[in-house]
């Protein structure tokens, strides 16, 4: 019998429906089993509920993702009372694994209509994890113009008014919570732009040094968090090291033998300390794939100018600071601290795909202006990614030139004024390219493509076109294959070999992306045959399991197949599996290149679908 | 012939030259892009990515006039 997506998912509701029944609240003491804290902004309460069996061997995406199938109505509307935004550490969060601490929000995306995951490094996972909270799930919807923030203590939490912060740019709300709470607070928040709903509005996260530029940018999650009335979590807990362990000595040991494989690996250990993800500029450049000018062509002549290399020589000459870590744990430290000429911090960090997003795909050149937007989107709670798409869309549209420098910035200003064109910049390219009539919109779902261009680097336009997030290059980033040649090779001109590069990448980054774990790990993944081992060897001493491979595998694939059958319930068809037309039809400089991976190859791409249906009971056993 | 070699990152301060810059060589037919890093002074092992006129290429694989060769080190990101 055929596969049908209708027919997996009645198969395949792996955790089945949430029990109501089974909220408790919980009234101290020692409970070493993990707590989901809902937060319903309805009624202004907050309920501690002992966290369901099902989900004991859920974290991260592969937690959101299931809460989400399981609650969260498919067609409901994004800013609606019926969505719900979900916070959760990894499995590994809150534990001294390397690498642990990434915090991953979900819901139905403002922006993209579907499924979404983003996450984010910061304080607040390992503080999470500490604190033994699995999920936290904010419901409902306060009242109109009413502004809250909520509290989260070791044992207990609350929703207070903070109609005082409305309106706050990113970095003063940090400035205004540290001076009302603690300076160790764990602080997430959204700003203007969350506020006002707009579907490229991100969520902030405060790093060790409290700056508010980690981002979980992606998919408009700070419109949905807007959309609640919750301006901000704030974590307030000296804990971030003290998630409960099994067998803690086995644990540690394999912690330190992990930190050990990333140190000696060379990306880990030393391209990423050295020039952060900015590192990428240079190489993609040299691979005719960096996108400049709005998808125009794959090289850039200012390239030099805004690479890793030159970013890195700036930090220095002006005592910045690269090798930083984004949060505690962290010993890649692709993380960077940027001054401006008088030494004053611009921002922190400075990334690849910002860097990209802001300058070359808008053919600005500055490095210096692009980090002064990128601070004016951290501020206004803007994905960079998304944002700088949606100015070089305007561009396209002749709203200001290609190159515009100040025009750029003065559009970027537009969005935490509220104006009516700021309003739409901050919305996203999607909506920019519909206001300017613009035909070369580079979106999938309505998520802008990042800083590879799917006809120089056609796994990752698969990974783009398959991908139940829309375009999200660390969704399964074919790049470590096509371009920088880490765990194999596979030619990025042909189409031979994209798929299955693609498929593999996606399963495993869902299953890393659910441990609470950098991605970044995947380079030492990719080329150290210990790192799998120790992995694993985390997750069981971690939890009591005993999981394989095979399991590891199975769960990446099993979320993925949450998202599609999410996705398709709200209405997603394969004909939403496509790039845009213009990357079919417009050859690609210097390499000429058009996309052309088989419109009915992308569709076969998630081939371990009927092998998990066929198998539902093995399935089962990871749940 | 004429070859123009460009070196990044690590490789380029390993080898005390400037990032992205364009240095010419004058190779015999037949020179490899190994030989071509030897004659460079750069050390072979840390080369991770080649790239000929902007296309993926090999360390055995022979240069030929007027090429541009990219050389960086294992690099990483996203």
């Amino acid at each position: 019998m055929g596969f049908t997506l209708s027919h997996y998912l009645i198969r395949n509701l792996p955790f089945g429906e949430a029990k109501k029944n089974s909220i408790t609240k919980y009234i101290g003491g020692i409970i070493l089993a993990d707590k989901i804290l809902r937060v319903d902004m309805t009624s202004l309460q907050t309920i501690w509920q002992n966290l369901p069996e099902k989900y004991r061997m859920l974290g991260g995406r592969g937690l959101t993702s299931r809460i989400i199938a399981d609650e969260v109505p498919p067609t409901c509307h994004p800013l609606g009372p019926a969505n719900k935004l979900i916070v959760t550490p990894g499995l590994l969060g809150g534990t001294t694994a390397p690498q642990s601490g990434r915090i991953s929000i979900g819901g139905k995306s403002p922006l993209t209509g579907g499924i979404k995951e983003s996450n984010a490094g910061g304080l607040i996972a390992q503080k999470l994890g500490s604190l033994g909270i699995r999920a936290i799930v904010v419901e409902g919807q306060a009242p109109a113009g009413k502004t809250y923030l909520l509290e989260v203590y070791d044992n207990a939490a609350r929703l207070v008014k903070a109609d005082d912060l409305a309106g706050k740019g990113c970095y003063e709300i940090t400035d205004a919570i540290w001076d009302r709470y603690d300076k160790k607070a764990a602080i997430m928040t959204i700003g203007p732009a969350g506020e006002m709903r707009l579907t490229g509005a991100g969520i902030s996260v405060t790093d060790p040094n409290g700056s508010p530029g980690r981002f979980a940018g992606r998919g408009g999650l700070g419109a949905l968090l807007g959309s609640k009335g919750l301006k901000a979590i704030v974590v307030l807990t000296d804990k971030t090291f003290e998630a409960h362990c099994y067998d803690s000595e086995r644990f540690n040991a394999a912690a330190k033998r992990f930190v050990e494989v990333l140190r000696k690996n060379p990306v880990s250990g030393q391209t990423l300390p050295s020039y952060g993800t900015n590192g990428l500029v240079n190489v993609i450049n040299e691979a005719g794939a960096l996108p400049t000018h709005n998808f125009r062509e794959g090289t850039f002549a200012g390239a030099g100018n805004v690479s890793g290399e030159r970013m890195a020589e700036l930090i220095k000459e002006r005592g910045g600071k690269t090798g930083h870590p984004c949060h505690p744990g962290c010993v890649i430290k692709c993380s960077n601290i940027y001054k401006d000429k008088n030494g004053e911090v611009l921002v922190s960090p400075l990334e690849y795909e910002s860097v990209w997003a802001l300058g070359p795909h808008c053919g600005i050149d500055d490095l210096d202006a692009i980090a002064y937007m990128n601070r004016l989107c951290n501020d206004a709670g803007v994905d960079t990614i998304e944002t700088g798409g949606a100015i070089g869309v305007a561009m396209e549209g002749g709203l200001i030139p290609f190159g515009d420098t100040q025009g750029a910035i003065g559009l970027l200003e537009e969005i935490k004024k509220g104006s009516p064109l700021g309003r739409i910049i901050g919305s996203g390219a999607a909506i920019t390219g519909q206001v300017f009539g613009v035909q070369r919109v580079g979106v999938v779902k309505r998520q802008h493509i990042t800083a590879y261009d799917p006809r120089a680097v056609k796994g990752m336009g698969v990974t783009y076109a398959t991908s139940p997030m829309g375009a999200d290059h660390t969704a399964g980033y074919s790049v470590a294959v096509n371009i920088l040649r880490q765990g194999g090779y596979v030619d990025p001109l042909s189409t031979r070999g994209q798929l299955e590069t693609s498929l593999n990448l996606q399963v495993a980054t869902a299953a890393i992306d659910s441990l609470g774990l950098c991605i970044f790990i995947a380079f030492s993944f990719l080329e150290q045959e210990d790192s799998f081992g120790l992995i694993l060897e985390m997750i069981n001493s971690k939890m009591g399991s005993n999981w394989s491979a095979e399991d590891f595998t199975r769960l990446g694939e099993e979320i993925i197949n949450t998202e599609l059958g999410f996705n398709h319930q709200a209405g997603f068809t394969k004909a939403k599996d496509r790039l845009p037309e213009f990357f079919e039809t417009e050859k690609f400089p210097p390499h000429n290149e058009v996309f052309d991976v088989k419109q009915d190859e992308l569709d076969k791409i998630f081939t371990f679908a009927e092998e998990v249906e066929t198998d539902a009971g093995k399935a089962a056993s990871l749940r | 012939m004429q070859v123009k070699l460009r070196v990044y990152a690590d490789l380029a301060e390993e080898a005390s030259k400037n990032t992205g810059d364009n240095y010419n060589f004058n190779v015999n037919p037949g020179t490899t892009v190994a030989q071509l890093l030897d004659e460079a002074g750069i050390n072979n092992r840390n080369v991770r990515i080649v790239m000929i006129n902007k296309s993926q290429a090999e360390l055995d694989t022979a240069v030929r006039d007027g090429d541009e060769i990219s050389v960086f080190p294992s690099m990483g990101g996203f």
